[in-house]
């Protein structure tokens, strides 16, 4: 059962059971309270009726004294009285002990007339479905004389029968109005639940970019606020990791590309070698690219290993000698930038930087190896560094420079800007990746500058050290 | 020497690979240019109108597709040669005009097979093989030594096209029964040996023909 719907039943339920336990009560009191005025009335009017007999027999009896034993001069004492009442919709009788001297009246019950001494007997009888007050009682200094005062209280009953008739009138209209006014409350305050519902489905189903509008100050409100805040960070963070698995892919299928590559060139190399009948200069060729697509392979192997290597945290940063790593970095790139005839320039306006020797050693040697890739003969690649709000070493060429819009694509691992050339030089397209890694490491930031045709500028800026 | 021999372009960036498939077609006596990347390809075409092309299509500058679209080879025959090999591709080259599509990686023969293929669809002339006093009708099944009417068996002449198609190429016993004998064909590896004999004594081709130690036999042609 939905929501609403409990809430609906249960509601209206409720409302009717205290409503119509509420008319009960009320029209059960006042009919009882009608009828205790009724009694009380009816034992006055008796009284008065009583006492006025009483009265005339006196007087007649001053006259005659035996007028209480006649029921002649009784009947004609109590017939006037009598008459006087009936338009008032009492009758009485009269009893000299159990028998019936006068009456106008039809129904008597015969157990009022044991009445004793000075008490009344009062009954409240329903006869030919209308309902009589009968108020019984001996007349003072005549005790063998009774009184049966008769008065029709239909009216209480109409009364009742009345009121309980517009109370069930009153039960169906409420029925339809309340009914109604639950029922559009309720569409109206689970609204937003709906909302949440099938928002939630979509979200659940993928749209991560659904968002629920509840325009409300109330709880649902701000759940409602809640939702979409919860609904941003789930789609950021899917959204993250849809791209690392994407970047995954991307890094697998160029490492499936690159590897391939060469292990083609091998088993065709190897298979010409051995089945085609060639010449000296022939055999050359093959082996030489032979020998390069091993070489291919094996700094795969290494720069995938710095890549391992690099995605664990470093544990610990040191106090670098940055006159000394120059000198390093000279010393190692000394033999492949001679053989290029490039020219390599250290210049250190700041003593020392916080970090691990061996990483920025890998990253300068990657940046000086791009640079010189870069270059022409007898160029050359300056290696800075200097304080500018930050420590920064800069490593800049004299090379092509690299084209504006391919600046951001180049950190990206296996990106190359010319396959061919960087193939050339041994390069597998990790090496800025690498740098970008090792930069990382040390909370620095890679700043690339370039300009076609003038060289490249390469900043490594240490932005918390 | 083979006279179905044709101008072959080979439009591959990548240098070992391009190298690899030109020292082979070299091998079985076609001529060979070579392109590195789009640029090069549609200035190299201009200027040696080749008979074949052979396209990679991750090329730099034009990718194989542009270059088909481009209509940048007019109507020479365009084999594509590529690591692609989903079916898409596949299709949208071959829907391209391609010839043929051979996906990366491959064996040799299976390429100088495909390429032999498009030839003799695309020049329906008699291929003739000559060498010393023998000449060989390969589409007649005719062989003369010294101007006459050499018998063969039709498998002995199989044997014959294979190596010649595969001229200067090491086969291996294995492989020639399957090339001509047919992949069903479960027969002794010295079969090959008694064929290759006769081949030899009949066609008067023992200096030609080579038996290469522990790798087979070899028809040798001057290239």
């Amino acid at each position: 059962m939905r929501f609403w719907q409990k809430i609906f039943i249960s509601t209206f339920i409720l409302f009717f059971i205290i409503f119509d336990l509420g008319a009960y009560v009320l029209v059960s009191y006042s009919s009882n309270f009608m009828l205790s005025r009724e009694i009380d009335g009816g034992v006055r009017e008796q009284s008065v009726i009583l006492s006025a007999i009483q009265t005339t027999i006196l007087e007649v009896e001053s006259v005659n004294m035996e007028a209480s034993k006649d029921d002649v001069r009784l009947n004609a004492i109590v017939k006037p009285l009598a008459d006087f009442y009936k338009d008032q919709g009492v009758t009485i009788a009269l009893y000299r002990d159990n028998s019936l001297v006068y009456s106008n009246t039809p129904n008597i019950s015969s157990d009022l007339l044991n009445s004793s001494d000075n008490k009344k007997n009062i009954l409240n009888q329903k006869i030919d479905n209308k309902r009589y007050l009968f108020v019984a009682s001996l007349i003072p200094s005549y005790n063998n004389l009774t009184l049966v005062y008769v008065k029709d209280i239909s009216p209480i009953d109409t009364f009742s029968t009345n009121i309980s008739r517009l109370f069930i009138i009153l039960t169906a209209i409420m029925c339809v109005v309340i009914g109604l006014s639950i029922f559009f409350l309720l569409k109206r305050l689970t609204k937003p639940i709906n909302k949440l519902n099938e928002t939630t489905k979509m979200i659940a189903m993928g749209a991560y970019n659904e968002r629920v509008l509840i325009n409300r100050k109330d709880e649902l409100g701000e759940l409602g606020e809640i939702f979409n805040l919860m609904a941003d960070s789930v789609e950021v963070n899917i959204q993250k990791l849809e791209k690392a698995s994407e970047d995954k892919q991307f890094f697998i299928d160029n490492l499936a590309h690159e590897i391939r590559t060469p292990i083609t060139t091998i088993l065709g190399y190897s298979e010409y070698l051995k089945n085609a009948l060639n010449s000296e200069e022939e055999r050359i060729l093959a082996t030489d690219h032979l020998h390069v697509a091993a070489k291919r392979i094996q700094n795969l192997s290494v720069r995938l290993l710095d890549f391992a290597y690099m995605n664990d945290e470093i544990n610990e940063l040191h106090s670098i000698d940055i006159q000394r790593l120059f000198e390093i970095l000279s010393n190692l790139m000394d033999l492949p930038l001679k053989n290029q005839e490039i020219k390599l320039e250290t210049e250190a306006r700041i003593n020392e930087l916080i970090g691990d020797e061996t990483l920025i050693l890998s990253l300068l040697t990657n940046l000086v190896e791009n640079a010189a890739r870069a270059s022409k003969a007898n160029a050359t690649i300056n290696v800075k560094a200097y304080f500018d709000e930050y420590p920064i070493i800069e490593v800049i060429d004299e090379g092509y420079g690299i084209p504006a819009d391919e600046i951001a694509k180049i950190t990206e691992p296996f990106y190359r800007i010319d396959k061919s050339r960087s193939r050339a030089f041994g390069g597998v397209g990790l090496g800025l990746s690498l740098c970008k890694l090792i930069a990382k490491q040390h909370h620095a930031k890679l700043e690339i500058k370039s300009t076609l045709g003038v060289g490249t500028s390469v900043r490594i800026i240490f932005t918390t050290l | 020497m083979v006279i179905n021999m044709a101008k072959i372009m080979i439009i591959e960036d990548e240098k070992s690979i391009n190298d690899l498939i030109m020292l082979h077609l070299k091998l079985v006596g076609h001529e060979c240019i070579q392109a590195f990347d789009g640029n090069e390809a549609i200035s190299s075409f201009e200027a040696n109108n080749p008979d074949l092309i052979l396209l990679d299509v991750m090329i730099p500058f034009h990718d194989g597709f542009e270059l088909i679209e481009q209509n940048s080879f007019k109507d020479t025959p365009v084999i594509f040669v590529t690591a692609k090999e989903n079916t898409l591709d596949k299709v949208k080259g071959l829907n391209l005009g391609a010839y043929d599509y051979i996906v990366k990686p491959f064996e040799m023969i299976e390429l100088i097979a495909r390429v032999d293929a498009v030839l003799r669809r695309i020049k329906p002339i008699n291929r003739i093989f000559s060498i010393d006093n023998t000449i060989v009708y390969l589409d007649e099944h005719v062989v003369k030594v010294n101007g006459e009417n050499v018998e063969l068996t039709n498998r002995e002449f199989e044997l014959l096209e294979v190596l010649i198609c595969n001229s200067n190429m090491a086969l291996s016993r294995d492989k020639l029964l399957d090339m001509a004998w047919g992949y069903d064909y479960f027969g002794d590896t010295r079969t090959v040996d008694v064929h290759i004999t006769k081949l030899r004594k009949k066609l008067h081709l023992e200096n030609h023909i080579k038996t290469i130690f522990k790798l087979g036999y070899r028809l040798e042609v001057l290239k």
